[in-house]
């Protein structure tokens, strides 16, 4: 390729990268953006659940420490094998257990979730986006992506605490 | 907040969602369960353990556990699979357009690379 050639080529050239750059760009956020309110949603139901399960386990709680102070003589085992055919019965101890793990399970595919999108939206600012894009674009995301981490503090409590919260129910750790 | 004040609030939320109001621990029946047991045991003056007098108190619980873990069950089922689905969606996203882009970049690269030979 000549000099002269570039010379004659290159700002068409440009020009037909720089759209296509702009507009595969354009594209891909508006995926991402999408994907995005997709996830939001996700954590937004997530929350809920997770709220729903603390203010059950505190009814629980709150209904047990009743009884203790109404009913002294009965210990929490009595009262498991009242509430369930047996404390030893295969149905009581997955009854909370599957629940607590089958949230945490749910947490931790919507923190892989949030991390695809973290890598998608690195990855799309790495490409030397034309700057208005890159203004309406990554930064909203990265953003976005960083306020609804699930470990952060503005979920009710952590998940795992709702787990350990959630061993109430065994018989082993309340003897 | 207290827990009553809470729950209130849960079962609004639950209502100006525009869902049905979901199953929760029932305190306030249980607690009156449990002062109908009191007064019977001071009625009967027995204070030993007598399964029969409670049976009441943990069938309710009982039935109060299976609701809430049927409910969390289905609620916990469909978010995963909504969720599976969104993960699914941002692979494939991921994939096809970082390709793209980075190929496009590279070329673009290349020219504005030229550019410096030409006068």
């Amino acid at each position: 390729m000549t000099p002269q050639i570039l010379t004659d080529s290159c700002p068409r050239l440009h020009d037909m990268l720089n759209e296509s750059i702009i507009s595969l760009w354009i594209s891909s956020t508006a995926s991402v953006a999408a994907i995005c309110d997709k996830f939001l949603v996700h954590v937004e139901t997530f929350r809920s659940i997770s709220a729903y399960v603390e203010i059950n386990v505190a009814g629980f709680r709150k209904i047990i420490k009743q009884f203790h102070k109404q009913l002294p003589q009965y210990v929490f085992t009595h009262l498991q094998k009242l509430a369930f055919s047996s404390a030893s019965d295969s149905r009581f101890q997955p009854k909370y257990t599957d629940l607590a793990l089958e949230l945490l399970r749910t947490q931790n595919r919507i923190e892989s979730l949030r991390k695809n999108l973290d890598i998608i939206s690195q990855a799309l600012s790495a490409t030397m986006a034309p700057l208005p894009i890159a203004e309406l674009g990554t930064e909203t995301i990265t953003a976005l992506l960083y306020q609804t981490d699930t470990q952060k503090e503005q979920y009710p409590r952590h998940t795992t605490d709702l787990i350990k919260d959630s061993m109430i129910f065994f018989p082993q750790i309340h003897p | 907040m207290r827990f009553g004040k809470k729950l209130a609030l849960m079962i609004d939320q639950d209502l100006r969602h525009g869902r049905e109001v979901r199953p929760y621990i029932s305190h306030k029946k249980l607690k009156q369960i449990l002062s109908d047991m009191v007064r019977f045991q001071k009625d009967v003056g027995n204070t030993s353990a007598d399964n029969s007098v409670f049976s009441e108190f943990g069938s309710h619980l009982n039935c109060d556990f299976e609701q809430i873990k049927g409910y969390l069950s289905l609620e916990l089922h469909s978010l995963n699979n909504a969720v599976e689905d969104t993960i699914t969606e941002s692979k494939d996203l991921g994939i096809s357009d970082k390709r793209s882009l980075e190929s496009l970049v590279a070329v673009y690269k290349q020219v504005r690379y030229f550019d410096q030979f030409v006068i």
